[in-house]
Formats: C-alpha cells, structure tokens, sequence
C-alpha cells in the first residue's frame, strides 16, 4: 500500500470514528426495548435499577439502561457537564433541596409536575416530600429513595459487654465510653471524600438542636451563635476522647468494621446501608440492629433524613416520553422491586420496607411525630456545603480550635448566602 | 546538506552558508511548501492550547456566575490573593516544585550511579523503575493503604514497638503534603534513573580511567569527572521533575482530594476544586492563569539558561 493511500484511509477512518463518537447511541435504539439512560453513582445498586425497569418497561414500554460513575465528586462533574450539552442522559440520580434547584435554576431540568401530581393523586406519594423537589414553584425531580439517619450496632458487641441501645445522651456516652475500654472504636466517621463529613455533623447537629439546625439550614440562624460553639466544643470532646475513627479512614471499610467489631457504631441511613451489612452475610436482627441517636439536651427526637431524587435533563433527546415514564416510577409495582432490592427506602408510602429494623424505626418515626430533619448536604446552596464540610474535615483531623473553624464557616456562610440569594433572584 | 545537517539547523535556527547557494527561483515554492507542513501543527496548538488559554484568560476577567456572567476586571485574581486557602496552595506547589525536582533528580543520579557497574544492579534498577509503569491513579491507592491512620506504615511501627513514631501522616500539615510528595517521587524516580543510565553509558570511558590514572579516585572522580559530562541529562530531568510537580494532581486527588480542610491543595488541585466542585468559573479560570504563568515562566527562564549553556 502506497503512504498517499495509507493516510487517507487512516484519515477517513478517524473521521468516522469521530463522527460516530459524536452520534446519539439512542438513535440506533428500535421502538421496542427501549430504555431510559440512566446516570447514577452507586455502582451496586445495578440490579435494583433493572429490576425496577422491568417493571416499568411493561407499564411504559421503557427500561432501565443505568450507567455509573461510582466516584461521587467525579458524579457530579460529569453530570454537570453533560446538561450543558445537547446529549444528555435521560435519567439522573441527584440529591433534592438545594442541590436539586442548584441545577433547575439554570434551566438544564424538566418540569416533573404532572408525574408528581398524578403519583400524589394516586397515593403514591407523600406531597410533603414537595418542597425538596420545588424551585419557584415548579417540581423538578421525583424521590428515588429516602432513608433516615441512625446508629447502627453490633448487637454481639453490645451484648458481652451488657450495653443497651441508649435512649437519653447520657447512656449513649456511658456506651462509647465502655466501647472505648474494650478497645473497640465507639463510632465510625471520616472525612475521607468530603461528603461523608456532612453526614455525622447533620446528625451530631440535629441531636445537639435540631431546631437550631433547622435554621441554619435556612440561613436564619449563623455560625456565630451560642448553639455553634456548643456543637463544635462536644464534637472536639468527643473527638479528643477517642470515640470516633480516624479522620482518614475509607467509609467504605465501615460495614465489614462493624462486622469485625473494629467499630461499635455506625452512622448510616435505613435502609439502604442494612444491604451492605446483609451482602456480608449479617442477619438483621441477630447481628446488626439500629437505634435514634439520643438529643443532647433531652428535647424530643429527632432524625435526619436524606433524600435523593430522579430529575430529568430538559436537553435529553427523550425529554417528553421520559417526564410522560415517570408518572409510572413511583406505581408499587414498579417500586417493590426497587424497595426489596435495597431493603427498602422507597418513598411509596403503600410500598413496605422489607428489613424488619428498618421497618420499625420507620414507624416509630412516623407515628410518634419524631422531627424529620433534611441532611445538611442537601440543606444549604451547595458550594457553602462544599466549603462547610471542608472545613469540618479538617476540624476532625485536627480539632484543636473550634472558634476558628467556626469563623470561617461563618464568613463562608454569609458571603455564600448572599451569592445564592443574588443568583436564584 | 544532510538529512541530520537540516534537522539541526531547524532545531538551532542558525543557517549554513552553503544554504546561499540555492537557486533563487525555488525559494518561494519551497517557503510556501514548509509553510504547509507547518500548518497542520499550528492549527492544532492554535485550536486546542492557544485559544482555550485566551479564552481562559477572557474568562477569568468575569465574575463567576454560572449563568450571564458579568465582566468584573481583575476582581477574580484580587480575590485569589487574599483567599488563604489559595495561598497555602501557593506554598503547597513551591514544595512540590522544590520536592519533585531534588528528590528525583538526586535519587535517580544516586541509584544510577551505585548500581550501573555492578552484576545485581539490574535486579535493583528494576525495582525502581517499576512503579514508573503503573498509573498515578494506583500508586495513590496502595499508598493510601500504606499512610492511613490505620494503615500498613502505622501498623509495623506500632508492631516493632515504636508507638512513638506512629503518625496520622495523612492528617497534619505540613507532613501530609511530604509524604504526598515521598509517594510521587517513588513512582517518578525510575524515569530519571533510566535517563541517568543512558547518560551514564555516553560518558567516555578514557575520561573516567584518565582521572584513575592521575590518581582522582571515588566520590572526586564522580563529582568531578562523570557528573560535569552529565549535564545534559541532568537538564532533561529536571524538566521533566519540574513539569511533573507543577501538574501534580492525580495522587493528591486520589489520597486525600485536597484535604483535610483543603490543607493539601496545590494550584492544579484548587483549579478542579473552584471550578468544577464549587462551580466558580471566574476564579477556577484565574488560578488556571495564575497555574499557567507560573509554569511558562519557570520553564522559559530555565530552557534559556540551558540553551545558553548548549
């Protein structure tokens, strides 16, 4: 073969394969089979998502194509990138609150009204949950899951050592404290990838005044006040008296931690985390069990929750078959596979949790009218969070000036409010 | 002239005064013909480098709205001087650039040196070069495994009974970011051992055994006889060292992505995080500038003086 004839050929193939890289995979999709590419970050959750498009494939004719990318930081950059362009996937996992409206401000989501009022109609959803998926008054995503913040346990650990789930804060000390002297790591956090950080303090927060928190969260309380100082002076005693792991450990470790009982307590959400304890073969119940954190000051209970949500991007190809779909996501039976795949967590109300301690802590939040508390990382514009759990990463690694932290956090909170506030005017 | 002779009046600009005795009539054809080699590479700096920085540059003279951006001057630069954060990640790159640049070039010269006359030394080499092969990506990983509090560096110190020394290296600066910075120059010393060899071999043997004969012995003959005809390797290494710890990033975002409290950040890494995780396009595009000027400069001011020397 001639050079001449080499390089074009070489040339033209590169073109094709550039053109062919630029084309939309969806457009070579027939009618049938068709499914919803979807974009999440949990790499195992992959079976739940099909088993859930099954279901909804045979109510809309769409499956479930999910596709992850499982680093949450690299998440949420590649899906902010993919909005901007006329590609974009059809389905997304994102958080609610201010993360949600975070992107519906730039005008990048669909409108989810209509499959939200027609799910609320049929009893498939809570309205309350609204506000978390509104921005100016339009709805912009759909509940994926919701779970509530608690302390798992060890119950083998518990028991040789005559410990009991603690129901006020001064029990839940004596707990850490005999943890402690056993050796074992009373409770499991990290800053390890910023977000987890969020976690813990939400919680730590919410026990120490949940109303407090609540308006902090609502920008009508600061940084400044005597409830901050007290917050941050119980952590770093905390911290200093050895209850949490180190500041660097992998979050990913914690679930086979507890099982080897490194660790005595774990923070995590029902339901979901119950299926990682569960796939290290850990019976509900026999092995593992869950409690409310106590509140500090004896103030009635309190829990955060997370929720996470479906939103759909408006560039997406599928835009108006995708919004038309969701009005099917939340049908039971779409979401019981969905809910036995994770154990629970559907936000379908009709739709039952099938881990028993899950089940019940469910209950007693919601007929003993505990406070229901959104998770920091979706309670505030997102760069404040982004910048407020920095910040307390770095307290947790060193806690020696609490004063400190918390100016900073303040001056980020006032000049990040105001840059919000300006932006979504 | 030769093929070798035209390449190297390229590479030097300097021109030949046999290159006069070319007709005159084929000097335009030939100038308009180079000129169409040249094009292609040019449009694909200008395309892909060039016009990304202007725009860059255009960028970081905004505000950092996401949407309607409004034009702002130099608010952003303004903004980046008294950030601390910014500033510590300032330092955090001069320790980089200071780290990467020592510890490989001194450590390749080093195991180069000690190990390229003797029959084991191969076995050694290969040792070293090794982690050159595997991704940022994976060494950050293992040593994630080995610098955690928990870890396997704190676990053999506390099992051979030195508590004392045990450390949450990951943790405190400015320790963090010189393990960072011990991590990286393990993966980066086999580059420069490898490039110290082939230097090593191209030093002339009548040289090294003229010394002997005039009784110039050990470190002496090394200092003075071997590592002056080394120079030009030494050049290469250290710019590579210097390009290597200006665009440090991969390890730092995999072992500690920046922090804890952004205590690790270097200028690369506060770039990603105020542009991509914060959603500032003003200021992320500033410090790409700030990032951009400082390598540009360093690097010119160094490949003049090397030139000079050549």
């Amino acid at each position: 073969m001639e050079r001449r004839t080499f390089l074009i050929g070489a040339g033209l193939a590169g073109l094709g394969l550039g053109l062919a890289g630029c084309a939309d995979p969806r457009a070579a999709q027939g009618q049938q089979g068709r499914a919803l590419q979807f974009f999440n970050d949990a790499a195992s959750w992959g079976s739940g998502y099909r088993a859930a498009g099954e279901q909804l494939a045979k109510k809309t004719g769409w499956a479930i194509d999910p596709q992850t990318i499982p680093n949450a930081s690299a998440y949420e950059q590649v899906v902010r990138s993919l909005l901007q362009t006329r590609n974009p996937p059809d389905l997304v996992k994102w958080g609610s609150g201010y993360r949600m409206q975070d992107l519906a401000r730039t005008g990048a989501l669909a409108d989810l009204g209509a499959a939200w009022d027609e799910s609320v109609s049929k009893g498939w959803l809570s309205d309350s949950l609204r506000s978390a998926f509104t921005y100016r008054d339009r709805v912009y995503g759909l509940p994926l899951i919701q779970g509530f913040y608690v302390m798992f346990y060890d119950v083998e650990v518990f028991a040789e050592h005559g410990l009991t789930p603690p129901k006020t804060w001064d029990e839940f000390l004596r707990v850490c404290d005999a943890l402690k002297g056993a050796g074992i790591t009373p409770i499991a956090t990290t800053q390890n990838n910023i977000w987890p950080v969020a976690n813990w303090f939400s919680m730590l927060a919410t026990a120490y005044d949940a109303d407090w928190f609540s308006r902090l969260c609502a920008n009508s309380a600061t940084f400044r006040d005597p409830e901050a100082h007290g917050l941050m002076t119980l952590w770093q005693e905390m911290i200093r008296k050895g209850y949490h792991t180190s500041a660097d450990s992998v979050g990913d470790n914690f679930p086979g931690m507890l099982q080897n009982k490194k660790i005595g307590m774990w923070p995590t959400p029902v339901s979901w985390s119950s299926q990682n304890l569960q796939q290290l073969e850990m019976v509900s119940g026999r092995d593992y069990d869950a409690f409310l954190l106590p509140t500090v000051h004896g103030t009635p209970a309190a829990v955060v929750t997370e929720v996470a949500g479906l939103v759909v991007p408006q560039r997406s190809p599928n835009v108006a078959d995708v919004t038309d779909v969701m009005a099917s996501w939340l049908d039971p039976d779409v979401q019981q596979p969905w809910s036995d795949f994770l154990s629970g967590s559907s936000a379908n109300p009709q739709v039952p949790w099938t881990d028993e301690i899950s089940q019940r802590l469910q209950t007693k939040i919601r007929e003993e009218n505990v406070t229901v508390v959104n998770r920091y990382w979706e309670g505030s514009p997102p760069p404040l969070v982004v910048g407020v759990t920095q910040d307390l990463g770095g307290f947790m690694a060193d806690p020696g000036d609490p004063d400190g932290v918390l100016e900073s956090l303040a001056q980020k909170a006032t000049s990040e409010w105001s840059y919000w506030t300006e932006a979504t005017r | 002239m030769t093929a070798s002779h035209e390449t190297r009046a390229i590479a030097t600009g300097r021109r030949d005064a046999s290159d006069a005795s070319m007709p005159t009539g084929g000097r335009g054809t030939r100038a308009r013909s180079r000129l169409l080699f040249l094009l292609p590479a040019v449009l694909l700096v200008g395309v892909l480098s060039l016009a990304p920085f202007v725009w860059t540059v255009g960028r970081s003279l905004f505000d950092d709205a996401v949407i309607d951006p409004q034009f702002n001057w130099f608010a952003s630069y303004a903004r980046l001087v008294s950030d601390p954060v910014i500033i510590k990640s300032l330092g955090n790159t001069v320790m980089w650039l200071v780290g990467t640049v020592i510890i490989p070039v001194g450590l390749g010269l080093a195991i180069a040196a000690l190990t390229s006359s003797v029959s084991w030394g191969r076995w050694a080499r290969l040792a070293i070069v090794l982690p050159y092969a595997l991704s940022g990506t994976a060494v950050a990983v293992v040593w994630n495994f080995m610098l955690q509090d928990s870890g396997a560096l704190n676990s053999l110190l506390r099992g051979l009974g030195l508590d004392a020394l045990a450390h949450p290296w990951l943790l405190e600066w400015p320790g963090n970011t010189i393990v960072l910075i011990l991590a990286n120059s393990w993966q980066a010393s086999g580059v420069a051992v490898i490039l110290y060899l082939v230097g090593l071999q191209g030093v002339p043997r009548e040289t090294v055994e003229a010394a002997a004969l005039d009784g110039v012995d050990g470190l002496k003959r090394f200092f003075h006889i071997v590592l002056p005809q080394l120079r030009g390797t030494t050049a290469v290494v250290m710019g590579i060292s210097l390009a290597n710890g200006l665009k440090s990033f991969d390890l730092i975002w995999v072992l500690t992505n920046g922090g804890p409290g952004r205590a690790t950040e270097t200028l690369a890494v506060s770039m990603y995080w105020q542009s991509f995780v914060l959603q500032r396009p003003g200021s992320g595009a500033a410090i790409a500038v700030v990032l951009t000027i400082v390598v540009v400069a360093i690097s010119v001011a160094y490949l003049r003086k090397q030139l000079k020397n050549d």
